[in-house]
């Protein structure tokens, strides 16, 4: 009874412990699946390492290089007048913006296009606002029955996943225009400048609207766009 | 003695003192006669040999494994559960499988860590679902399902098909409206107010779009500044008299590089979303 039974019974101790703890993992496991369906259970983990595989997107996003030149030639034309590199350009067939945000479009480093007011076709008095920032603005319109937005930007902010989208957003009409319809009404996407502007319509009665249900108001608003100000810096 | 005898105790005297001469500690030429053992050694070897008496070094004990952590849950109690993204419900189109979380950090666009991202259309009471009315209880339980590539004939140039939903659904904690919130998925600015939507551009340039609000009780307006988590208003059904569930419908767009410019474009955000919900859960989020 000394050493010997000591040693022996240590070591059914540690046997009994190890065989334990198997079964306590079994009865985790099937607690685990009591709770979901196996086949859940699989997803969760698809998807977690999906997860995980994943590039995450550019953390700080690039800047487009704007063409001023263009956007001078351009403003010159439509108002004309030489384009400044400071000054908010005369623009008076656009709508004319009422928020206080919107004084600040000189920081604005690329080209601010507003729709004319003559094809906004929203009645007398719609509401316009402006917010601008340094490298991006959205416009707002806001009319009984109709709402656009004009939004550019020259951040540079995701990768597409895949060539075959790359190759869809390359796929524009004649005029560089992606027209889309939305749930909501229209979205005209193209790059001017080498920035990138968005129309956005939506309509009351996305349905029945022409201007949602069809593509010519939005594009119309997008060839008439004009210049009322940007300043070029750095980066641009 | 015989001769053999003396011959062989010679050769014992002999190696004897060769023994001792190779064998015999010296230190130089003086010889060194050991000390003589202490007694105390005597006695630590007689303790050495009572040493089995005492209790033997026990063999190690594999330390049990700790039990893992709870799992989080959602408000409710239940652990989240979502399909992969691209996995769309069956029969409602091809997912777009390659994904990344497009603006991680992101505030899940409800306040509460209860909710459910799934189909409108291909859920039970759903026009292309499966019998049964918008309250369903399989509608309010996981797994998420993406529907931003949803059959759909809206433009949508990052499904495989090309057209899709451009947005996810989410159905809020109960099938009620005017109840659940809805909050900024992230600091920025209110940039327009429809009929049934509400849009925010971040301060980082990324664009959000919340449709079918409760219109009425908003609590913001054109032009205000909000905080990510801020509440912007109930979500409801509100589509301009167009009928539709109680979910919200949520949308994220951004500027993609295409190699030749850049363009402006829905994302999927489903795998924000999901992110963003499970940093809810986790309590990463207030």
């Amino acid at each position: 009874m000394g050493r010997k039974y000591r040693l022996l019974a240590s070591v059914m101790l540690v046997a009994f412990i190890a065989t334990a703890s198997d079964a306590q993992t079994l009865r985790r496991q099937t607690n685990t699946d009591a709770a979901l369906t196996p086949t859940q259970a699989g997803f969760i983990q698809v998807a977690s390492l999906q997860t995980r595989a994943q590039p995450a997107p550019t953390s700080q996003p690039g800047i487009a290089d704007i063409d001023w030149v263009a956007a001078a030639l351009d403003a010159r034309r439509q108002s004309g007048q030489n384009l400044t590199t400071t000054a908010v350009l005369s623009a008076p067939q656009s709508v004319i913006p009422t928020n206080d945000r919107a004084s600040r479009i000189t920081q604005t480093r690329l080209p601010v296009l507003l729709p004319a007011q003559a094809l906004l076709d929203m009645g007398p008095n719609p509401s316009v606002m402006l917010f601008p920032n340094r490298d991006f603005y959205t416009a707002s319109m806001r009319g009984n029955v109709l709402l656009v937005e004009v939004f550019g930007t020259r951040l540079i902010q995701v990768e597409a996943p895949d060539a075959r989208s790359v190759a869809r957003l390359r796929n524009v009409d004649g005029d560089g225009f992606l027209v889309q319809q939305t749930e909501y009404g229209r979205e005209i996407n193209f790059n001017r400048y080498g920035a990138a502007y968005s129309i956005t319509i939506e309509c009351d009665q996305p349905q029945t609207d022409i201007r949602c249900t069809g593509a010519s108001y939005g594009r119309n608003l997008a060839q008439s766009l004009l210049i009322v100000g940007g300043t070029p810096g750095e980066g641009g | 003695m015989s001769r053999s005898m003396e011959i062989g105790t010679a050769l014992g005297i002999a190696a004897a003192g060769i023994a001792w001469m190779i064998w015999w500690p010296v230190d130089g030429d003086m010889v060194i006669i050991p000390d003589p053992e202490p007694e105390t050694i005597e006695e630590e070897i007689i303790e050495e040999e009572e040493a089995p008496e005492t209790e033997p070094e026990p063999e190690p004990v594999p330390e049990p494994e700790p039990e893992p952590a709870p799992e989080p849950t959602d408000d409710a109690g239940d652990a989240f559960v979502w399909m992969p993204a691209g996995d769309l419900v069956s029969g409602s189109g091809t997912g777009q499988s390659t994904q990344s979380n497009y603006t991680p950090g992101m505030r899940f666009p409800m306040e509460a860590a209860q909710a459910y991202a799934n189909s409108q259309v291909y859920g039970a009471g759903g026009y292309l679902g499966p019998a049964g009315g918008q309250c369903d209880g399989q509608n309010y339980s996981y797994a998420w399902h993406d529907n931003f590539c949803e059959t759909r004939g809206y433009g949508t140039p990052m499904c495989p098909s090309g057209t899709g939903h451009q947005g996810q659904d989410i159905r809020p904690a109960t099938c009620q409206a005017e109840i659940h919130w809805a909050v900024a998925a992230d600091s920025g600015t209110i940039t327009s107010v429809g009929t049934y939507s509400v849009r925010m551009t971040s301060d980082d340039g990324v664009r959000y779009s919340y449709l079918h609000l409760d219109m009425d009780d908003l609590l913001i307006e054109v032009g205000d500044v909000v905080t990510s988590g801020q509440r912007l208003g109930y979500v409801s059904n509100d589509f301009g008299g167009t009928p539709t569930t109680i979910h919200l419908h949520f949308e994220i767009k951004m500027s993609v590089d295409t190699g030749a410019g850049i363009q402006n474009t829905h994302v999927p955000p489903y795998l924000a979303l999901v992110d963003s919900y499970q940093g809810l859960i986790d309590g990463d989020e207030s």
